[in-house]
């Protein structure tokens, strides 16, 4: 049984580590098979560049276990270089000596890793920059942190740039806003800038590092230097990019360490180890804890993201925690390539999938998400006697072709797009702007055709209803943060006062992005409620530091050419193209988070290097079929119904209780505001009465977001207010239960809909039929047993038998079986 | 949300409540006829019940019977002309209190009839004939479905009057939404707005089989109540959206494009009429029917030069005749067209395109024109609140001038018609009437016996200078007395006088005016007035009507007599006066008669809030006049309301001659200080800006709590230069910087009383110091001797002056 394990997890690791392996040496791949344990060691970084007298590159190796467990073996190593004399080892540094090339061997237990080695200006020393050496500085040590003096008036009367934004005016601050008082470059020492940071004079900060540290160095020799700015015409490079090795770390047992190291790339090409320099993080502090130099030591089992921030790029890497000795087989990986990819990740995780739910569980499951109602009898019967193979295949197929799919998601997207009426949004925009919407889903336009159509459009707000796009939010930079946040899963409004610290975007980013956006133009139409939008061919965003003009910048992927071009065809054209790295995947993981009840990112609308999917290649993997599914995602929604994820029971095993993050088992879900209501007038046969639609009228099918009752509000209804997925919520809560108890809608509902009633004066149904049918009606199942056996004792006791049935079906719809999608 | 809900409502309720004072007509019933039959129309509204006869704006409608039913029904037999030109036709009641405001009545080709419920599913439609219009109404959420059956390639033809007929309910209307389905209930058409007809719809569908079809009648968004009305025209009649060119020359025959929805093109032949006129409706008949309602048409002097494909470039631009209209179609989405013309240096050129309005295109134009340099001269998308574009440009060198035209979108289509027309500027003059009721067009019922004055509003292009206004056409026993126009002034009023013995007539009024000037007296301008029949949100303006001509009839007398003591003196700039209004009431009248002014001069202010109540016999309205008031002698006129039984009833009284002058004295008021507990002398300087007769006074108002003067009047004369009053600061005095002191000055005279009024100075009422302490003896002990001692001199010193001088002294 171990064997599976060992296949799959080679080949992760081989996929995981095909870069490094390649790189660091061809000898590795030849070296001899070990005859008991295969082994396999890599060195990180894959090269080391030194590139002046100052540089200095720090080195990790980590050895894979056959089973995937991977250990710190830097110091077990036999390190030296191939050529003497051009480089100094000390401890896990190497240090320039002389310009020239060479390698630097690993030997350890008979194998060998090897990493090349660049050794270039080993004699020059560059004069420290301010850019370049001093606001790292300044940021690592945090400075600049809201907290301190990056707070947006300072602190104790110093400003600093939040995180660094303004490198320019920072350099005024410390040098020159306040006279001589800051910096004494007559006896740099004794620059308050200097000792404040060594804490000998009194500093809320307090003490941020010591005077024999590298980091004082820095200042002092910058201030010895005479404080210079970095002349215009020689800028040091711009980070281009930065590496954090190793890429991934499987720990077993607590109290177990792995170093880890982070190499910036500089535009001009070259290196410089940051591991000294960058923040870094985890997102699960119980199972990790990260020093302040990349040394991370294992806790409790679980799964962590080591990050490391450096300039305005944030990396991370992937640890497993293990616990020590567990005994794990793992189960045959079996279904579509959702399962292959979900069950990659359970075996790496060392957990056990829960098996798969009934067919009764599966039909409520299924058609609730699909279509927010609940099966009917007859659907139950149909598919309970169905003996096909494909039955639930054949189910999902069904339901597709109904309109409910098609207003759910239409639902969902009104709430996103915040369709509502307003000051500037007449009801009848509103309306119109929801009735467009609904269209493109039942008549299953592609996504991207779809957003094409909504960010391009122009004219009136009631000849082309798309255009309300543009009148819910007139603002220029909310509706490019609320077209990142929608169609990309990235928030960027961060970026709109400094870079964002926990992702990618600069403020260059966010003007550049808002540029798209900002000429569009406005005029009323003939008839007042009606506006009509249109492309204003001028207009600019500026930048807020320095105020210069923005061009149009795609977010992450460089200047747009827009000239004599509607920006925001441009901007729609590159959003929805099938190579955007954003788009599919951000709409498959909604399409997925609706289905499994959490995103593979999640929140769905927050993508971002610091909140990593929790399964890379299967969010990856959902994008790319919806973009071979030309963005049709009802093909989506059918794999997704047809995977084994989806189908497994909510019921836990003690390996998978714990996770709610890998689909080993299924979440239960509340069903939401619209849908609850819906279901409550589906199996109570009533009728629902909401403004501007016929009496009847489905919740979901609500056009305009204002309209809204006590019970819609008390479900978690999204107001509409924001772009953010989070606005509907499914929390459940004690005002709801009370709702459901005591409020009218539900014992309200049973009386008026007579379904009791009519079933036992029209069908002449006994009281066992009848409990029979309110619990396919409302659960999906039959009752067991011993439910029935109590029901038809409270039955009995009741007045009479009417009544009795009415407060079984009461108890049955107060059920937390009922209000759940389980 | 729930403030701003309560507002809106609040605005509708003083709306209705100032209709409230008319007759008033909700709805008609049914709301249109077919011509060539005599139709029985019931008018709904509210006091109704003394009607006598109904004004029709144009002609073609024969009104016989009008009689009441009781006070919110009369009913009317109405007849169209058997060749009336399909449409709408404005009517107005006249009762013997008032006259109501103005509906439109459609007249049809078609016979009429009533929707009948339940058709609000598709199962169950309503069947009619086709060629047929219904009446109906969309109540909330209601949806109407009407069947006919069709032959294979037959034309089925929807046009539907809803907004049009003014179904005005509050803020909301009816915005119709027409579908055309099969029987399968797939849509074959559907409209919601359409320009032509702004917010009614109309669509059109050619059978592809033999069967029957639904016709689908909804609100736009579900709206609906009981007062949302609609007829619906249904049948296979043409219906152009588009005549090219639309227009042409008074008396000429036109041989114009009629385009149809599917764009295809038809020629015909248009009579146009011998005179010109800003809308002129042609409608289009055949075989199949003819269209329910028409094009317009624009007829006057001008040449018209059709554009001529290609013509998308600036530099081939082909040639126009100017003065004239250049007329063409944005044929295609981009299109773009360019005409040329000679330009004339230092003249003045004017450019009005008509695509939205008059037309009714659907064209949002963008109108630019380049000079002989190719460079850009000027240019415009919308003005006003039309899509439609206007600029202007004198032209700065002889030469060839272009001009551009677009849609603002990009769009185009055979239906995007224009008609630009570019005109060298010439005086004209325009003029409307001032409402007299907020968002109600002016109409004046004036009483038997009495008189009713309105301002009369100008606007003047090309040319200033006084204007003479006239009326004509007025009902017998009915005489106009007009005022010019002052060169300086938008606006006059004008004053109708009913003859105690004039009878019950009414007509429709032509009021124009002409310039004084010789040179201009070919100018001649008329009258416009805008009828908002549906207000949106806010009162916002959705459909309106505009007329020519003001309804005037002769109204039951009022139960009083007014008059007003006129002023024998003037009102001076910064002075105050009151007018003294006497009344005469009738036996047994004890009604509550409020008074407000009709026009002020500019600068003047009287106060709208007097009454007379049951037992008053005469009340001053006060009325003040500012600095800087237009001076000279001004007609003014006060309104007098009473409620006549059924509902309000008014009239203006005589002309009240009022002279603005110059003031006569200038104040010079000095920054004044005392201490608490002291007494002081206020001296005020004083300018003879011009020599008086009689008396005169001057009296210090305006003096803080605690500060009081035991002369607060002094006498003065032509040559007295200041003035000095003695005040009292009590010990409890409020101390601080007062603003409030003001002089008033009375000139009396046996003609009566001249008041002018001044401010304002300060006076500071000073806390007196704290007893000396040690430390504050180096200046401050020297300081308090001196000041205590000085304010009972002859001349009291300025603060300013007391410091010097306890420096000097110090």
């Amino acid at each position: 049984m171990i064997h599976p394990i060992r296949i799959s997890f080679s080949a992760l690791l081989a996929g995981c580590l095909a870069a490094a392996a390649i790189a660091v040496e061809p000898e590795a791949s030849v070296a001899p098979p070990q005859p008991a344990e295969a082994l396999s060691i890599a060195a990180y970084p894959p090269s080391i560049q030194l590139n002046s007298a100052r540089d200095f590159q720090s080195f990790v190796a980590v050895l894979t276990r056959d089973d995937g467990v991977t250990l710190d073996v830097t110091e077990q190593i036999e390190w030296k270089l191939a050529a003497e004399g051009l480089a100094k080892l000390e401890g896990n540094q190497l240090f320039p000596q002389a310009d020239g090339e060479t390698e630097l061997v690993g030997a350890y237990n008979g194998s060998e890793v090897r990493i090349p080695v660049k050794v270039s200006n080993a004699t020059v020393r560059p004069a420290i920059s301010f850019k370049k050496d001093v606001m790292p500085v300044l940021t690592r040590s945090g400075c600049n942190t809201g907290s301190c003096h990056g707070a947006a008036r300072g602190k104790d009367g110093f400003r600093l740039s939040l995180f660094g934004f303004d490198p320019d005016g920072d350099h005024f601050r410390v040098t020159r806003e306040i006279g001589a008082r800051r910096i004494n470059l007559a006896v740099p020492e004794e620059s308050l800038f200097l000792k404040k940071a060594i804490g000998s004079v009194p500093h809320t900060g307090g003490k941020l590092f010591d005077p024999d540290s590298d980091y004082y160095a820095t200042l002092l020799e910058w201030l010895e230097d005479g404080a210079p700015i970095d002349p215009a015409d020689n800028q040091p490079p711009a980070v281009a990019s930065v590496d954090f090795f190793p890429p991934q770390a499987v720990l077993e047992g607590e109290g177990v360490k792995q170093r880890f190291v982070a190499v910036a790339n500089y535009a001009d090409g070259t290196t410089r180890d940051v591991s000294r320099l960058a923040a870094f993080t985890t997102n699960n502090p119980t199972s990790t804890e990260v020093d302040a130099y990349g040394g991370v030591q294992s806790g409790p089992r679980g799964e962590a993201f080591i990050m490391a921030r450096f300039d305005t790029h944030t990396v991370g890497s992937q640890v497993l925690v293990l616990p020590e000795g567990l005994e794990y087989s793992a189960p045959e990986i079996t279904g579509n390539y959702i399962d292959q990819l979900v069950g990659k990740k359970l075996q790496q995780l060392r957990i056990l999938p829960s098996g798969l739910c009934s067919d009764e569980e599966y039909l409520r499951r299924v058609t609730l998400d699909i279509t927010g109602l609940l099966p009917t009898r007859e659907e139950y019967d149909n598919f309970m006697q169905d003996t096909a193979e494909d039955k639930r295949a054949a189910l999902v197929d069904r339901l597709l072709g109904r309109k409910e799919f098609s207003e759910i998601w239409a639902m969902k997207f009104a709430q996103l797009l915040m369709i509502k009426s307003s000051n500037q949004v007449s009801y009848k925009s509103a309306f119109l702007y929801a009735n467009w919407l609904t269209d493109k889903f039942a008549r299953n336009v592609p996504m991207d055709q779809m957003v094409r159509e909504l960010l391009t459009a122009e004219g009136g707000t009631f000849s082309s209803p798309a255009t309300n796009f543009y009148e819910v939010e007139r603002d220029t930079l909310k509706t490019s943060e609320n077209v990142a946040q929608v169609f990309m899963g990235i928030r960027t409004q961060c970026a709109q006062c400094h870079n964002h610290p926990f992702d990618r975007w600069t403020m260059d980013d966010y003007y550049g992005f808002a540029s798209f956006f900002c000429q569009i133009g406005r005029k009323t139409a003939e008839d007042y409620r009606e506006q009509i939008v249109y492309d204003r061919k001028s207009g600019d965003v500026k930048h807020p530091v320095g105020g210069r003009a923005m061009e149009p910048t795609f977010l992450g992927d460089g200047v747009a050419e827009t000239r004599n071009k509607d920006r925001r065809a441009v901007v729609a054209e590159w959003l929805t193209s099938p190579e955007n790295p954003y788009f599919s995947k951000s709409i498959a993981n909604r399409v997925w988070a609706h289905f499994m009840g959490i995103g593979i990112v999640d929140p769905v609308d927050d993508i971002r290097v610091s909140n990593p999917a929790s399964n890379p290649e299967l969010f990856a993997k959902l994008g790319d079929k919806l973009v071979e599914y030309n963005f049709d995602f009802r093909q989506l929604v059918r794999d997704i119904c047809a995977s084994e994820a989806y189908q497994r029971s909510v019921v836990t095993n003690e390996s998978n209780q714990a996770d709610s993050r890998n689909y080993a088992h299924a979440l239960p879900r509340r069903i939401s505001a619209e849908s609850m209501l819906d279901v409550v007038c589906q199996v109570t046969n009533t009728k629902e009465k909401f403004r501007g639609l016929p009496l009847g009228a489905r919740a979901v099918q609500i056009a305009d977001g204002r309209t809204s009752t006590y019970f819609l509000n008390t479900f978690g209804r999204s107001p509409r207010d924001t772009v953010c997925d989070c606005e509907a919520t499914t929390d459940p809560s004690l005002s709801q239960a009370l709702h459901l108890l005591n409020g009218n809608s539900i014992s309200g509902k049973i009386s008026q809909g007579k379904v009791v009633d009519s079933m036992l004066k029209e069908d002449k149904l006994s009281a066992e039929q009848i409990i029979d049918e309110l619990y396919v009606r409302s659960l999906t199942r039959l009752p067991t047993d011993e439910e029935k056996k109590q029901l038809l004792v409270s039955v009995s006791e009741a007045p009479d038998e009417q009544q009795g049935l009415e407060d079984v079906f009461w108890a049955v719809l107060n059920s937390r079986e009922f209000v759940f999608n389980h | 949300m729930n403030r701003i809900a309560h507002s809106l409502l609040l605005t509708c309720l003083l709306a209705a409540i100032s209709l409230a004072a008319q007759p008033s007509i909700s709805r008609l019933e049914p709301l249109g006829v077919k011509r060539g039959e005599a139709t029985k129309v019931t008018l709904h509204g509210a006091r109704l019940s003394d009607a006598r006869e109904v004004l029709t704006d144009l002609p073609g409608l024969t009104i016989t019977e009008v009689k009441p039913l009781d006070n919110s029904k009369v009913e009317m037999t109405v007849t169209a002309a058997p060749d009336l030109v399909p449409g709408l036709y404005p009517l107005q009641l006249v009762t013997d209190s008032g006259i109501s405001n103005l509906r439109l009545l459609g007249v049809g080709a078609m016979p009429v009839v009533a929707e009948v419920e339940p058709n609000s599913e598709f199962e169950s439609p309503q069947k009619i004939e086709l060629n047929t219009t219904v009446e109906g109404v969309v109540t909330a959420e209601d949806q109407d479905f009407f069947s006919v059956d069709l032959k294979k390639g037959q034309s089925l033809v929807v046009e539907i009057e809803g907004i049009r007929l003014a179904s005005n309910q509050g803020n909301r209307f009816l915005d119709p939404f027409v579908a055309i389905l099969d029987a399968g209930r797939f849509e074959k058409a559907t409209r919601d707005d359409i320009p032509l007809l702004q917010q009614d719809g109309l669509c059109a569908y050619t059978a592809e089989q033999d069967g029957t079809y639904a016709v689908l009648v909804r609100d736009a968004s579900f709206g609906g109540s009981n007062d949302a009305r609609y007829r619906v025209h249904i049948g296979t009649f043409p219906r152009p959206i588009a005549v090219i060119p639309a227009g042409g020359r008074p008396g000429e025959i036109l041989t114009a494009e009629l385009i149809a929805m599917d764009g295809s093109k038809q020629s015909a032949q248009i009579q146009l009429p011998s005179e010109p006129a800003d809308r002129f409706p042609a409608v289009s008949e055949d075989e199949s029917g003819i269209s329910p309602s028409p094009n317009w048409l624009r007829v006057n002097d001008l040449v018209v030069t059709m554009e001529q494909e290609p013509n998308e470039e600036l530099q081939k631009a082909p040639p126009g005749v100017v003065p004239g209209a250049l007329c063409g179609v944005i044929g295609e989405p981009g299109d773009v067209d360019y005409f040329a013309f000679e330009a004339k240096k230092g003249r003045k050129y004017l450019l009005q395109m008509y695509a939205r309005g008059t037309l009714r295109s659907p064209l949002d134009s963008v109108v630019n024109v380049y000079g002989p340099d190719s460079k850009r001269v000027t240019g415009n998308d919308d003005s006003g609140n039309s899509p439609d574009s206007y600029c202007e440009f004198s032209a700065a060198s002889d030469g060839t001038y272009r001009i551009r035209i677009n849609d603002q979108l990009g769009n185009g289509g055979p239906a995007f018609g224009y008609r630009l027309e570019v005109t060298e500027a010439e005086p004209e003059v325009e003029l409307d009437l001032a409402e007299l009721d907020r968002y109600q067009a002016v109409s004046l019922p004036i009483p038997r016996g009495g008189q009713m004055a309105v301002m009369v509003n100008a606007k003047r292009k090309q040319f200033g200078g006084d204007l003479n206004i006239e009326a004509l056409d007025l009902p017998a026993g009915i005489t106009a007395t007009t005022y010019p126009m002052r060169g300086d002034r938008p606006t006059v009023p004008l004053l109708l006088s009913a003859a105690e013995d004039a009878g019950k007539t009414a007509s429709l009024v032509d009021i124009v005016a002409t310039p004084a000037a010789e040179k201009l007296s070919h100018v001649r301008g008329g009258l416009r007035q805008n009828h908002k029949l549906v207000l949106g949100q806010n009162r916002r303006d959705v459909w309106n009507w505009e007329t020519k001509r003001v309804a005037v009839s002769v109204a039951e007398p009022v139960p009083f007599r007014l008059s007003v003591v006129n002023p024998q003196v003037p009102i001076v700039r910064n002075g105050s006066m009151s007018l003294l209004v006497k009344v005469e009431r009738n036996e047994g009248f004890e009604g509550e008669i409020s008074l407000k002014s009709l026009y002020n001069p500019p600068g003047v202010t009287v106060n709208n809030s007097r009454k007379l109540k049951k037992d008053q016999t005469e009340v001053a309205v006060p009325m003040t006049a500012n600095g800087g008031s237009s001076l000279g002698t001004w007609p003014m006129f006060l309104i007098a309301t009473t409620n006549g039984g059924n509902g309000s009833v008014r009239i203006t009284t005589e002309p009240i001659p009022v002279e603005v002058q110059e003031g006569f004295f200038k104040f010079e008021f000095p920054k004044s200080a005392a201490e608490q507990g002291t007494e002081n002398v206020i001296v005020i300087g004083l300018e003879i800006a011009r020599e008086f007769t009689g008396e005169a006074e001057v009296e210090l108002v305006g003096l803080p709590p605690g500060v009081s003067s035991a002369e607060p009047i002094q006498k003065i004369t032509n040559e007295t230069e200041k003035v000095a009053f003695p005040i009292t600061v009590a010990a409890d005095a409020r101390p601080g910087t007062h603003k409030t002191i003001n002089v008033r000055a009375r000139i009396t005279s046996d003609k009566g009383v001249i008041t002018q009024t001044q401010g304002t100075g300060e006076l500071r009422v000073d806390k007196p110091l704290p007893p000396k302490k040690e430390e504050a003896e180096k200046k401050e002990p020297e300081k308090k001797p001196e000041a205590k001692p000085e304010p009972p001199k002859e001349r009291p010193l300025s603060r300013l002056e007391q410091l010097r001088k306890a420096r000097e002294e110090g």
